[in-house]
């Protein structure tokens, strides 16, 4: 099966919507659900931002050990899919725009990951979180580890992925896993309503700046990141400038 | 252009009293930041760093902490980038450079370093609010990062330190929203320390140099601030 059938996407005006399509649990029947390169696409046709949501009840259960247990056979080829999977939740990551992650049900081991690699994330009173993959004498493979310690810290993250347990949507709050929790009906709508909200009267290169600067403190100094941050604001002075002149102010 | 200038008010007001460094926004009603506002806070850095005081607190003068950096300094700048024939923006990028070491200046002092706020609080005044190391507010005050409504984003660290603060989420909706919210919000975020009556801020905020003063980062921040919003215990 091809990513083609497990994902389906629409657009609400210049919001994004992936939905993981694969009921009823919507597993992930390959590291690289959807292709990155279709997603980079996607972006180049001028979404403000995008959602990543579970069709039916569920975000998504995870990975598909099934399929996992069939790929074994083929080592390599199963290491260049994980490797692909990685490479695409770190691009979406690093995206410059917001992407926000919708979440209702079951959110668990790759799903998990993949809500983690969003910016923002909303979930029903329902939603239920867990990386099972200790239960099976493995570790989240898709850069789950890392982004759940930048997220929650070293402590709960060690919790979380060492016991495997279930947590609910209340604890999820608690430990920062999620940034809202609300009634299931009202998940989707906020999620839309929040993106459309924060960048309606938003250049999209405002937007990108905002976007790019956030993601810089992951991986440079404050200091650095700061720095880039005079160039941005610079970079946009100019425009709005150079605007402003052409329309007769000063 | 005749280059005589009458004698400036100054624009930031600076004392010390009894080892406690008062450094007052002074350019009502607004407190607007200019560029002779950053001159003059830059140069005063030196002068604080020779006082030895023990603790340093950053207010408005009147009914505003400040309401920001105003945008003409920062034309004039750009006026000059694209009339010169220099790097692109070279003089925009060296004057906000300059901004944000003095900022940073007041986030690495080793004394405890408050911010009392008071009304408004809005873009640049947050950004140096938010390097300082505490921030207490009055029960009106209003803070917010405007600068996406007008085509910019913050540019003297704010956009980093309210990630900090707030985390990631909350950032990029303040931010991308760019509209004012309250302090009791700013509290519920992180971004703000604790509220308090507009009569008894100043009070809280020396209050807080004196507890922060002995020891201080001996202790996690909560420490401190548990300490000063506990009810006084009659002796």
């Amino acid at each position: 099966m091809n990513s083609r059938n497990t994902t389906s996407w629409k657009q609400e005006g210049s919001i994004g919507i992936l939905q993981l399509h694969n009921p009823p649990g919507n597993y992930l029947t390959i590291p690289e659900f959807f292709p990155t390169d279709e997603l980079q696409q996607k972006v180049n046709n001028g979404i403000k931002g995008l959602i990543i949501t579970g069709s039916g009840r569920h975000f998504s259960a995870g990975a598909d050990l099934k399929m996992i247990k069939k790929q074994l056979g083929e080592i390599h080829r199963f290491r260049k899919q994980l490797t692909q999977g990685n490479e695409l939740l770190n691009f979406i990551e690093t995206m410059k725009i917001p992407v926000m992650a919708a979440i209702t049900g079951a959110c668990f081991g790759g799903g998990l990951e993949v809500a983690l690699s969003c910016h923002v994330r909303v979930c029903s009173k329902t939603a239920l979180f867990a990386f099972p993959e200790v239960n099976r004498n493995l570790f989240p493979g898709m850069g789950g580890i890392r982004k759940l310690e930048e997220i929650t810290g070293k402590a709960t993250a060690l919790e979380l992925i060492l016991k495997g347990d279930l947590i609910n949507a209340e604890k999820a709050y608690e430990l920062k896993l999620v940034d809202r929790v609300l009634p299931k009906k009202e998940v989707m709508n906020y999620a839309v309503d929040f993106l459309k909200t924060i960048t309606r009267d938003r250049p999209l290169k405002v937007i990108n700046s905002v976007m790019e600067s956030l993601n810089n403190s992951r991986n440079m100094s404050f200091e650095k990141a700061v720095e880039k941050d005079v160039e941005m604001f610079c970079q946009l002075a100019l425009e709005e400038f150079n605007k402003g002149e052409k329309n007769g102010e000063t | 252009m005749v280059k005589r200038e009458t004698e400036k008010k100054s624009l930031i007001s600076w004392t010390v009293e009894q080892d406690i460094g008062f450094l007052v926004l002074d350019n009502p009603p607004g407190n607007s930041m200019t560029a002779l506002f950053f001159d003059e806070l830059k140069r005063l850095t030196t002068a604080i760093t020779q006082s030895h005081i023990k603790a340093l607190i950053i207010t408005g003068r009147g009914r505003h902490f400040s309401s920001g950096a105003d945008l003409e300094s920062l034309i004039a700048a750009i006026k000059t980038d694209s009339t010169g024939n220099g790097k692109p923006m070279k003089e925009a990028k060296a004057m906000l450079l300059s901004h944000v070491l003095t900022f940073e200046f007041f986030s690495d002092l080793d004394i405890p370093v408050i911010a009392a706020i008071q009304g408004v609080c809005l873009g640049s005044a947050l950004e140096l609010a938010m390097h300082c190391h505490f921030r207490l507010c009055s029960n009106d005050a209003l803070l917010g990062l405007p600068e996406t409504g007008f085509g910019l984003i913050p540019g003297v660290g704010g956009i980093q330190k309210i990630l900090q603060l707030s985390g990631k989420a909350k950032a990029i909706e303040l931010i991308l929203k760019g509209s004012n919210f309250a302090a009791a919000d700013a509290c519920k975020w992180h971004i703000a320390d604790a509220l308090f009556p507009k009569k008894e801020l100043m009070e809280k905020a020396v209050q807080l140099a004196g507890i922060a003063v002995d020891g201080y980062r001996r202790y996690k921040k909560a420490e401190y601030l548990k300490r000063l919003t506990q009810p006084m215990t009659p002796a």
